[in-house]
């Protein structure tokens, strides 16, 4: 896996592979002493993740565009480490940042909701809800 | 100030009247509904079919296919009909506005708040500026 953190961010993850919590919370050494690379935790996504969504709703909170909303170099971000942080993003969903059903449908290219349910934000939610269960990523 | 998305509304007292929501923005919220996100995009709700239609003209023939006219430059209307105001940058609508009557309009900021203002209020680099009123009445101009 190649993660590449948004520009201008302080994470830069480059690596072959990724750890996670199954490492049990030791990060894993990639490379000798002086050219090793870190390998980004789940819980690295996840902060990674609220400091975008913070910052894109933020920035994005008077428009109304949605073109305008997805340019903002924040949401190419999330779009990046959605795959990685599926359960954190439907967490979110169902507490009150609807807009990340974009964020889901760039990162993972489904619409797991009929074409009549579009801009229904709470029908949009469900639909990923029920996708992202189905998937069984998300208990 | 540059950045300032509001110049106009700085120092200004102006009626909050909803919390913010992503469930509508303010075409919606122009429309009387506050269930759903407008826009002629994927992903949102659109009235009419809007497949290979600019946005440009997607908007146009949504106020046309939901019964409301563009008011000629110059002309005014009674204070009871019912008008939105619409904003653009460049030709590009931003934003719209919903006249509740005796000077004041109804907006919702995009995921913000719903607030009651005046039409120049929001005049500014983020939305631009009003560039058509439409109506909706079936008593003749006055």
């Amino acid at each position: 896996m190649v993660a590449s953190a948004p520009q201008g961010n302080a994470f830069r993850f480059s690596t072959s592979s990724s750890n996670d919590a199954r490492y049990g919370g030791v990060a894993r050494w990639n490379g000798s002493a002086g050219t090793g690379r870190y390998a980004p935790y789940t819980k690295d996504y996840v902060a990674l993740f609220y400091e975008n969504l913070r910052r894109w709703q933020s920035e994005t909170a008077f428009l109304s565009d949605p073109e305008r909303i997805v340019q903002h170099e924040c949401y190419k971000a999330l779009v990046e480490i959605a795959p990685y942080i599926l359960d954190e993003i439907v967490s979110e969903l169902n507490k009150s940042s609807s807009h990340l059903v974009w964020v889901l449908e760039d990162a993972f290219g489904e619409q797991p909701y009929s074409d009549e349910d579009s801009g229904n934000m709470r029908a949009m939610i469900l639909g990923w809800a029920e996708w992202a269960n189905r998937r069984g990523q998300v208990g | 100030m540059a950045d300032e998305p509001f110049p106009n509304l700085v120092g200004v007292s102006v009626k909050q009247t909803s919390e913010k929501t992503e469930a509508y923005n303010c075409i919606a919220w122009a429309f009387e509904d506050n269930t759903r996100w407008w826009w002629p995009m994927r992903g949102c709700y659109w009235p009419i079919k809007h497949f290979r239609l600019s946005i440009r003209e997607a908007f146009d023939q949504a106020f046309e296919g939901l019964g409301w006219k563009e008011l000629p430059s110059g002309q005014t209307v009674g204070d009871s009909t019912k008008r939105i105001a619409l904003y653009e940058i460049a030709g590009e609508p931003t934003h719209a506005a919903r006249w509740l009557g005796a000077g004041v309009w109804t907006s919702k900021l995009g995921s913000d708040i719903d607030l009651q203002h005046e039409l120049g209020d929001l005049d500014g680099p983020l939305y631009g500026s009003v560039a058509r009123i439409y109506v909706k009445d079936s008593s003749p101009p006055v």
